[in-house]
């Protein structure tokens, strides 16, 4: 039962500090994890991926994966409740408030400056991912994933798709290029 | 702020209420692909157009609500919504509609994906995805950034928030939005005395 509870709180943790949407959060989850050797690297790896190819928030896909792979079924459960609960125990509690106050000069000063922190939390998930793949490192870069960032990065950019469709195309070209 | 528009909607059970924002938000859930924006035009079009329970300004609102809860806009999305329209049931419906689907989902790919983790192919496949989540990860700190990066001060909070990050590996993350949310309210404080 305590590591039931570890588990779910270690979730519910990373699901309240988890603004600015799914990719923000995953430092979070890696440093946590990791950390705590529950999982290492290239399985954190093959959950992002999963996950990524999987409908749902990623938060919640990752932290299903996780918890299943220590404690199978129930914890696939409790893990994935434990990120997704602080959402639901917010909205509850601030429901009216938040529609009301939205526009509150004290919440807009909150946001103004939370944005950019969580921009920055972005960008250095996506340094944390490189480095962690060794895409980056002090050994040298990994020219054909930079290439694919790059590529994506200029496609999504320019083009509407749909993102898993994007996701099926790396999956294809990784089988080519690798 | 929320009103129910349709008179027969106000006529149904509470109960029905909900069973209704269940199932529609358990039809809409499974194809919120690669983060939850995705899932947004599919709940205007079921929500604001069929069902007619809010109009474009509310789903605005909800929106803009949403992004400030943590969690993935889609599900807060879709819980705010069930909530002003049913209250805490309705809140508690929509949520799992949207929360149950996708994680069958994930729990059965999770599976799947352990029995074929070997083949080599699949090892290069994933390979791929990963270059392909960096890329969305950066698109979408370009997109935050220009919704968040309105002026110095937003830029000199970026800017410090990255240096921190990168240099001081160890430091909290929660200390990083603490510390981005304080300056916030500090600087409003201060160009409100500069006004005055």
């Amino acid at each position: 039962m305590n590591t039931y509870f570890q588990l779910f709180s270690i979730f519910f943790k990373i699901g309240m500090i988890g603004f600015g949407g799914g990719y923000a959060i995953i430092p979070i989850i890696e440093r946590e994890l990791l950390s705590r050797h529950w999982i290492d690297t290239s399985q954190l790896t093959e959950i992002i991926a999963v996950s990524s190819m999987s409908p749902g928030p990623i938060a919640a896909n990752c932290a299903s994966l996780v918890g299943f792979h220590m404690y199978g079924y129930p914890g696939a459960v409790i893990a994935c409740l434990g990120i997704i609960l602080p959402s639901l125990l917010i909205i509850l509690a601030l429901g009216k408030i938040l529609l009301k106050y939205g526009e509150h000069f004290i919440v807009k000063g909150i946001f103004y400056g939370l944005r950019p922190a969580v921009s920055a939390l972005i960008v250095y998930a996506a340094f944390r991912l490189s480095v962690s793949n060794n895409i980056i490192s002090m050994n040298g870069c990994d020219i054909k994933s930079i290439l694919l960032i790059g590529a994506v990065f200029i496609i999504l950019n320019t083009i509407k798709i749909n993102p898993l469709l994007i996701l099926l195309a790396s999956a294809l070209t990784g089988m080519l290029i690798f | 702020m929320f009103v129910i528009n349709n008179d027969t909607e106000n006529k149904k059970s509470k109960w029905s209420l909900a069973v209704e924002l269940f199932l529609v938000f358990l039809k809409i859930s499974p194809i919120a692909f690669g983060g939850g924006f995705a899932m947004v035009p599919v709940i205007e079009r079921e929500v604001v157009d069929r069902k007619k329970w809010i109009d474009n300004e509310q789903m605005a609102d909800t929106l803009a609500a949403a992004q400030s809860v943590p969690g993935a806009v889609a599900v807060n999305s879709a819980t705010l919504i069930g909530y002003n329209i049913n209250g805490v049931i309705g809140a508690l419906a929509a949520f799992m509609g949207t929360a149950i689907p996708t994680f069958i989902i994930i729990v059965a790919m999770g599976l799947i994906y352990d029995n074929i983790r070997e083949i080599p192919l699949v090892q290069s496949a994933t390979k791929g995805i990963q270059g392909a989540v960096i890329g969305l990860v950066l698109i979408a700190a370009c997109k935050m950034g220009f919704v968040s990066l309105k002026d110095k001060t937003c830029w000199g909070i970026f800017l410090a928030a990255n240096v921190v990050l990168i240099l001081c590996q160890r430091i909290s993350i929660v200390f990083i939005i603490i510390a981005g949310a304080g300056i916030g309210i500090l600087v409003s404080f201060v160009k409100l005395k500069f006004n005055k």
